[in-house]
């Protein structure tokens, strides 16, 4: 049995704003074992980053309810109060390289920022040279160093944003979205990367994107959300097999597919309707219902708990009673 | 044999800038027939705007500048019309839908306002639209988007509604001036999985209705392989590969659209390929010869001594590499 490295347990993070309040994540749980990638997919708005920004404890997401816990320690603090020792095992790379590296400075005060905060080089030279070696790792030159962001293509970018993650070696890393701003052929290359990394460097990542296909290749577990819930977790190999939420058979059955193997993999047409609902005024009940081609009556009334109905394979749903759990 | 609509023969734009000459697009073939829908694929800055927007005569000149080439529209010029005749084009035979509906509407009108410019500009009745027609008219424009709540929706301002709705609102107004053409420019980028599949569907379905040839140009081959008769794929300012899109899904020729296809994720899982080492060169001194050259691994000597013409692979299938020489 693998030992757990992070476990969410009923996460609220809510938001007052002057149109109400806004429920970005409700009561969200899920647990990472150590070496594993969770994929956690989702459209806009449905709460995907907020828990990537509360998990890194970023300012202002300090959580409304619930618990984190990493190695067995509460998380439940912002960035701002938690030891240093543990900020450093936890690093994150977002979505767009353009806005997430400084671009007045060089990559290489950029990559020696970690090392000084955590004291992890001390001379100039110790330094320099665990930048090159970092370099290295990701297969850039090591005179990139003396570059800035501006003159780096979009996917060398992103090396560097996942290199600087990297350089205070974290046990965690969330990915947020790390590939969606970059083309086919340069993610693919990343990706193999990251696959590799987690190998060599026995990481533990969550990986956000909204890309099923994607996620397919990545993730050993798969969370889907919508509207600041979990929808459907599942082992990747079931989840792809056996969909089992009318909203993940309906994410499944929209995605454009390139072969003819993919297609008799997803369940048959599901006609997409109706728009994602405005997370400041979530409908009652179930919060998928007005889309849903399943809909019951108890759906507009009562939400619906989670419901284990497979070996790690659980579901929120009316469609599967207590009883299966 | 059908009838060919509109004929890019030779395209070559360059765009004048600080410093040098960007040449972007060298020398685009590409044809479409009457009702056809093409799609236009390729990667982030390999020139497939830059095409449709030269179709309109959008680019800003200058910087860009049209070195050589046609654009042949119903045995016209576009590039020889004068401006006059060209605003006829735009009123009521090629439209266009850009890939951000939150900066292609004016977000200090109302939807309203906006609709109205256009099916006041797309009138062809030969007299002025009274203001209850124009009202009519707006209202008709949106319900053939299927736009629930159609008459409410017009009061609205831009920020009021979602992603997919204004994406709605500008399909619906370049379908009033779009008898002809519609040019698709990633209507989908911007947008979730599930609305994605919602526009696209919408779309085949109102250019099936009008038997309207459309352009859908895109990055993701998949989202192309669903709608289109015909794909194009683009890399550093030239067409490489044209092929119907069964076919090309079948059997692509030209390494660049193998690792395009190698590159994208699977959903049957397998791991994803290494991708495609390097990056689209620059325009300022882009390679001699092939552009791909640089990042091919099938790379010959003369790859970078010319520019490859077409070759014919199969059925209706054409590619632009030296390795289906013979």
């Amino acid at each position: 049995m693998k030992k757990k490295l992070i476990t969410i347990d009923k996460l609220q993070k809510y938001f007052f704003t002057r149109q109400g309040v806004v429920k970005a994540v409700d009561d969200v749980s899920f647990s990472i074992e150590e070496g594993e990638t969770m994929g956690l997919v989702g459209e806009s708005g449905s709460g995907k980053s907020t828990i990537a920004y509360t998990i890194v404890g970023m300012d202002g997401y300090g959580q409304t309810g619930g618990d984190i816990t990493f190695k067995n320690e509460s998380l439940n603090t912002e960035s701002k109060n938690r030891p240093l020792a543990l900020k450093k095992d936890i690093q994150i790379v977002f979505q767009d390289p353009g806005t997430s590296l400084n671009s007045a400075r060089s990559i290489r005060q950029t990559l020696e920022l970690p090392l000084t905060v955590h004291k992890l080089a001390k001379t100039k030279q110790e330094k320099a040279e665990r930048v090159a070696e970092l370099l290295e790792m990701v297969q850039l030159p090591a005179d990139y160093m003396h570059k800035y962001p501006s003159m780096l293509g979009g996917g060398e970018k992103q090396m560097v944003a996942i290199t600087r993650a990297l350089a205070t070696d974290p046990s965690l890393v969330i990915l947020d979205e790390p590939t969606s701003a970059l083309d086919v052929s340069v993610q693919a290359k990343i990706i193999n990367m990251l696959i590799d990394f987690q190998k060599k460097l026995k990481l533990t990542y969550l990986f956000i994107t909204h890309d099923l296909s994607l996620m397919r290749n990545v993730a050993s577990h798969v969370a889907i959300m919508y509207l600041g819930k979990i929808c459907e977790i599942a082992p990747t190999v079931e989840f792809f097999e056996n969909p089992r939420h009318p909203y993940t058979q309906l994410l499944l059955s929209s995605i454009p597919v390139l072969t003819e193997e993919e297609e008799a993999l997803r369940p048959t047409k599901i006609i997409s309707e109706g728009e994602i609902p405005s997370p400041v005024n979530v409908p009652p009940g179930c919060s998928f219902h007005l889309r849903c081609h399943h809909k019951m009556d108890i759906c507009m009334q009562l939400d619906p708990n989670m419901v284990k109905i497979g070996e790690n394979h659980t579901v929120r749903c009316h469609l599967f009673p207590k009883e299966e759990a | 044999m059908s009838e060919i609509l509109l004929e890019i023969k030779d395209l070559k734009v360059s765009f004048d800038v600080f410093g040098g000459v960007l040449e972007v697009l060298d020398g685009v073939h590409l044809k479409i027939n009457k009702g056809e829908k093409i799609g236009l694929v390729g990667e982030m800055g390999c020139g497939k705007t830059t095409t449709v927007k030269s179709i309109l005569k959008l680019l800003h000149t200058p910087p860009a500048r049209t070195e050589r080439g046609e654009i042949i529209f119903k045995n016209r010029d576009l590039l020889s019309l004068s401006h006059r005749e060209f605003q006829k084009v735009r009123k009521n035979e090629i439209s266009m839908i850009f890939e951000d509906p939150t900066a292609a509407l004016n977000p200090v009108f109302t939807i309203g306002t906006q609709v109205r410019d256009a099916v006041k500009y797309a009138n062809d009745a030969g007299r002025k639209l009274s203001k209850k027609e124009l009202q009519q008219g707006a209202v008709a424009a949106l319900e053939s988007v299927s736009m629930p709540d159609a008459e409410r929706v017009l009061q609205f301002y831009p920020n009021q509604l979602s992603g997919g709705m204004r994406q709605r609102v500008c399909i619906s107004m370049a379908l009033l001036s779009a008898t002809d053409l519609l040019i698709a420019d990633e209507p989908d980028t911007s947008l979730d999985v599930t609305i994605k599949d919602q526009i696209l569907r919408l779309l085949n379905d109102l250019v099936e209705q009008k038997n309207t040839s459309i352009i859908l140009v895109s990055h993701a081959l998949g989202a192309v392989r669903g709608m289109t008769d015909r794909i194009y794929v683009m890399y550093a300012g030239s067409i490489i590969e044209t092929a119907k899109t069964s076919e090309l899904f079948k059997k692509a020729y030209h390494p660049y659209t193998e690792g395009l296809l190698l590159s994208t994720p699977r959903l049957t899982g397998g791991g994803i390929s290494k991708g495609i080492p390097g990056r689209i060169p620059e325009y300022m001194n882009p390679p001699t010869g092939c552009r791909f050259h640089p990042r091919c691994e099938k790379c010959m000597p003369i790859c970078s001594e010319q520019k490859p013409p077409e070759y014919q692979v199969g059925d209706d299938h054409y590619v632009a590499c030296f390795l289906y020489k013979d």
